[in-house]
């Protein structure tokens, strides 16, 4: 059995998760349990045609992946993993560290963005915006400038608007590696197939929670037009929240859209909201720090 | 404008249980549970919405907003009464039965 602290919580875990801070011996209850075990699929058919399906209930979530596992999780405690033949470990752990860890912090009631959360003095900025926008090599930007990073991809916060810190690792594709100069030798890939890597954060992993001050929505502008920063406003702030919520899609089954919807309107008038829009052929990663970080000096 | 009025000045509309509102610096944000969409209220609708917070009829909506606003009763039923049917369309205001 294996210990860890993730999100501040104590973890109690069947399999090794090297990815994860590991935790004190002395931790002897757990705040969540992590089993290998058999997972009864969900009701109605979600389950048989082993492909990826999810089903989501107040009190219970299940996802599968073809050729991973299906997951299953319950009372924002426990999380049983029910192995795929031939499956292999990092994707176990890909699925497990995303998905049914997201799945498990909507249980516990915190409202999860979907972004990267870097210390700044002593609050932290999050960086959101759809898929290949470029938040990763974003993140591993602020590294490269000495920063550090509390939570990468799944950034779960409290009531009082609070970040908690995660895993000491990013998760970084090959070109943007590339990109910053970084070498992936000797890295694990997240996953065989992918070109993505586990980057380990070591001492620039920040593992306290801090309040969350800024949040940076990364989108792409018009060709040619040069990289700003605008102020969001009004209940446009609102919207940013709710689409980079972490797995919006899960909520409707979870019955957790009221609770969402507060925590959203809540969040949005705590905190600074501003959208970086930059041109089509992609931005110096350091330029883009620059001006994140001035406008939050401001 | 038209309006394809199917209710009368007398109908009473009430707030759906399920139209879930916060107030945003002023600005009215309102999420549809049913519907899993969600939107801001202009002036008009952020006006209408906070009166309703008792059940009202078209011709009460307006009495007390003519009196908070300089407009005619006219033009302000032609706006309150788009607002309601864009309202009962989203399915955050019903008609009392």
């Amino acid at each position: 059995m294996y210990c860890y602290r993730l999100y501040q919580l104590t973890i109690h875990s069947d399999i090794e998760l090297p990815e994860l801070l590991v935790g004190s011996a002395d931790d002897v209850s757990a705040d969540v349990l992590i089993r290998l075990g058999t997972v009864a699929p969900p009701p109605g058919d979600a389950g048989d045609d082993g492909e990826d399906g999810l089903w989501a209930a107040p009190d219970r979530f299940w996802f599968s992946v073809a050729g991973v596992a299906s997951y299953d999780v319950t009372g924002g405690h426990t999380i049983t993993i029910d192995a795929a033949v031939g499956s292999d470990a990092a994707s176990i752990r890909l699925f497990l560290l995303g998905s049914a860890i997201g799945a498990l912090l909507f249980q516990r009631g915190y409202l999860v963005l979907h972004g990267n959360a870097i210390r700044v003095g002593e609050a932290c900025l999050v960086c959101v915006g759809d898929s290949g926008i470029g938040k990763s090599t974003l993140a591993a930007a602020f590294l490269q400038a000495g920063y550090s990073i509390l939570a990468d991809d799944v950034v779960p916060v409290t009531a009082d608007g609070t970040a908690m810190p995660g895993m000491p690792r990013i998760k970084l594709w090959q070109d943007a590696a590339d990109r910053l100069g970084l070498s992936t030798a000797g890295l694990q890939r997240i996953r065989p197939e992918m070109d993505k890597y586990n980057v380990p954060l070591a001492e620039h992993f920040c593992d306290q929670p801090l309040p969350l001050r800024w949040l940076y929505l990364l989108q792409q502008g018009e060709a040619g037009a040069a990289t700003r920063v605008e102020e969001v406003t009004g209940l446009e702030r609102f919207r940013v929240l709710c689409d980079n919520t972490y797995r919006l899609y899960f909520l409707r089954g979870m019955g957790l859209q009221e609770r969402h919807f507060r925590q959203c309107a809540d969040l949005a008038g705590r905190i600074r909201v501003k959208k970086i829009t930059r041109p089509p052929e992609g931005a110096e990663p350091g330029d883009l720090v620059r001006l994140i970080l001035q406008d939050a000096a401001d | 404008m038209k309006s394809d009025q199917n209710f009368c000045g007398s109908t009473i509309f009430l707030r759906s249980p399920d139209a879930l509102h916060a107030d945003l610096e002023g600005e009215t944000v309102m999420m549809s549970i049913e519907r899993g969409e969600y939107f801001g209220l202009n002036s008009v609708g952020s006006r209408v919405w906070a009166q309703l917070e008792a059940p009202q009829s078209l011709d009460q909506l307006c009495s007390a907003l003519t009196a908070e606003y300089a407009v005619d009763d006219a033009q302000c039923r032609e706006e309150v009464s788009a607002f309601l049917q864009e309202m009962l369309r989203l399915g955050i205001v019903s008609v009392q039965a």
